[in-house]
């Protein structure tokens, strides 16, 4: 009877009481929204590279060959040799080896050289591998791919030509050589839109007619006798492996940190993912922060609501008091209040939740590439509900214990 | 004390509020005896609400003994007296009586929810509460309406039968008609007191109004049972 009570006051007071809600379900939805977006950001993020087991390159740190060989960021300080490679992929515990040739850019774009076994290799979002649109991967010679941002960025679609650039930010082009853009990749959220793909032989191809970082005067080899041409590279960048049993990665992994002719680094994508995401994780502890200030700064709203209607509502504690209620029950007639309040906001802010991830999970997607799973809420998340109800009761004690300490002295007596 | 049956008894009462000095009650002795009615009539500023709340037990005496029911107020903790008024103590205030949101079944039933002897009395509290109202002249519809929608004269009559179910053996009514015309104050006394006597419970009336005291056993002025202030 007295939630029932409880509840015909709330509908009584239904404008102000909405309003309170509405602040609560918000700033609960705005909460579990960044919670959401955070583990989504780090899910992807985990998941820019999956399925391959190492990652070898020239002996440097591990989050720096990561940043090189996978999110094209900074430059390798050196090659890894071909022989070293040919004599890695020889090894019996290698399922598959996928060299990586980086370098040369197209506008503000990385290329990378590599074969075809790339886009079956190379996995993202648990094992979701590269998607095209029906097109024959690389062919000829200068065939190119592009990720989904290089074509939007670019204006790029297949058949369109791509001049390659030596190096990274400079003017000196390949021009001699042109690529034809033969496929465009879906979009992933990965570092791959923003990469243009090309052969290995291909970057070979461009630079035969280079020597020491610049183009010999005068000599232009045809693209048709370059396509004759053995191209066996001299060096490449890294090379991405899979191994044959999962329990052999860390025996091939000290076998290759240990290589006699070549000073060399194995790196598990996992773990330096994980070391990188340390860097970078620290703006997620001050997202989660702020929006947990928001819900208290709703909350807070909520008892200044309370405090506020304390006085026109002496009458109705009077009454009450009058019928033989205790002051305890005073009490706890508006701490329920408080507590329905925050549940029905938290409820209203999980559906909030639902409402906006449907609306905004394809587009987030297509646009960033980051994927938010729609799924039943974690414990972690229902722990945060149950919090913010209890919060809510807790906060309601202060005005409550006013309107205690008002019924004792008021008794039943109120003239108003 | 064995022998006194009195309902409420008061013995050289005294009371002072709290940072009011001047302002107190002093009764050296004010008994009403069961299924009695009387009127206590006073100027407002006479303490008439002063001795409505030592009798209703949200204030205790500095001094004294006050006795509802053959218990002294004072003995009790402040929890058992607001059980003990629910259990024993119907109430009728001047205005504002009900819940304006809650039904006025819900209304009706609120003392219950705080006495549970008073509540073992009624046998089907909704039917009780019905049966109340239709005594009390209001139509059959009304305990599912929401209590604020009633007029004040209506509102005055459910708040009769808020404070005559499970028939408490003391009723407490503090200017129940001021807000009410003439004609209506007529008709609410005449079905209270009909209420009253078919529940054989005592009635206190406090008023400034003397053109009530013929429908009353008995008078009382609350200057006949002060003492003046020391």
């Amino acid at each position: 009877m007295i939630l029932r009570l409880a509840l015909g006051s709330l509908m009584a007071r239904a404008l102000t009481v909405a309003m309170t809600v509405l602040a609560i379900a918000l700033s609960v939805a705005l909460f579990l929204g960044v919670e959401k977006v955070r583990t989504g950001a780090k899910a992807s993020f985990a998941d820019t590279i999956s399925g391959t087991d190492l990652i070898v390159g020239a002996r440097s740190g591990s989050v720096q060959l990561l940043l090189y060989s996978v999110f094209r960021i900074g430059n390798a300080t050196n090659n890894l040799t071909w022989e070293s490679y040919t004599d890695i992929a020889a090894r019996p515990e290698i399922d598959w080896i996928v060299p990586i040739s980086l370098g040369d850019s197209h506008r503000q774009f990385r290329v990378m050289g590599t074969t075809v076994e790339f886009f079956e290799r190379y996995k993202y979002r648990s094992g979701r591998a590269l998607e095209m649109a029906d097109v024959v991967v690389m062919d000829d010679l200068f065939d190119a791919v592009i990720g989904a941002d290089v074509a939007a960025t670019l204006g790029y679609t297949v058949d369109d030509p791509i001049v390659v650039s030596h190096g990274i930010a400079s003017f000196v082009e390949h021009e001699n050589q042109p690529f034809r853009v033969a496929g465009i990749l879906a979009k992933t959220g990965t570092p791959v839109d923003r990469t243009v793909i090309v052969s290995l032989e291909a970057i070979e191809a461009i630079h035969v007619d280079w020597q020491g970082g610049g183009a010999i005067p005068g000599q232009v080899t045809p693209a048709d006798t370059l396509r004759q041409m053995t191209l066996e590279p001299q060096a490449i960048t890294a090379a991405l492996i899979g191994t044959q049993s999962r329990l052999q990665v860390f025996a091939l992994q000290r076998a290759i940190n240990n290589y006699a002719s070549e000073p060399l680094l194995a790196i598990l994508p996992g773990v330096a993912l994980q070391e990188l995401w340390q860097i970078v994780g620290v703006a997620e502890t001050a997202l989660v922060a702020v929006s947990g200030m928001v819900v208290i700064t709703a909350l807070i709203g909520m008892m200044a609501t309370i405090f506020s209607s304390l006085n026109e509502r002496r009458r109705e504690m009077a009454i009450f008091r009058a019928m033989g209620a205790r002051p305890r029950v005073i009490l706890s007639f508006l701490v329920i209040e408080a507590a329905v309040m925050a549940a029905v906001g938290a409820v209203i802010g999980l559906g909030l939740l639902y409402l906006g991830l449907l609306v905004a999970q394809p587009v987030v997607d297509a646009r960033f590439g980051l994927w938010l799973p729609i799924e039943a809420p974690s414990l972690r998340e229902f722990w945060v509900l149950v919090g913010v109800v209890a919060a809510g009761a807790i906060v309601s004690m202060v005005p409550a214990l006013r309107a205690y300490r008002m019924s004792l002295a008021d008794g039943m007596m109120v003239k108003i | 004390m064995g022998t006194d049956t009195s309902i409420v008894s008061l013995e050289n009462v005294s009371y002072r509020w709290r940072g009011r000095a001047s302002f107190g009650l002093d009764i050296a002795d004010f008994r009403l005896a069961p299924a009695e009615t009387v009127l206590l009539l006073g100027e407002s500023g006479s303490g008439k609400s002063t001795l409505l709340s030592l009798i209703c037990g949200t204030i205790t005496a500095d001094q004294g003994a006050v006795r509802v029911a053959g218990t002294d107020i004072a003995s009790l903790s402040a929890g058992a007296r607001d059980r003990f008024r629910a259990e024993h103590i119907g109430l009728i205030f001047q205005q504002f009586n009900l819940l304006p949101y809650a039904s006025v079944l819900d209304n009706i039933l609120l003392p219950l929810r705080f006495a549970p002897q008073r509540r073992a009395r009624v046998d089907d509290p909704s039917e009780a509460a019905g049966a109340l109202c239709a005594a009390l002249g209001l139509p059959v519809d009304v305990v599912t309406a929401q209590a604020g929608t009633l007029s004040v004269g209506q509102q005055q009559r459910v708040a009769a039968a808020r404070a005559l179910i499970g028939a408490p053996p003391l009723i407490v009514a503090d200017e129940p008609t001021s807000a009410l015309d003439a004609a209506t104050q007529a008709t609410f006394l005449d079905l209270l007191f009909a209420q009253v006597r078919a529940s054989d419970s005592t009635l206190l009336m406090v008023s400034h109004d003397a053109r009530l005291a013929p429908h009353f056993d008995r008078t009382v002025e609350i200057s006949e049972i002060t003492k003046v202030p020391a």
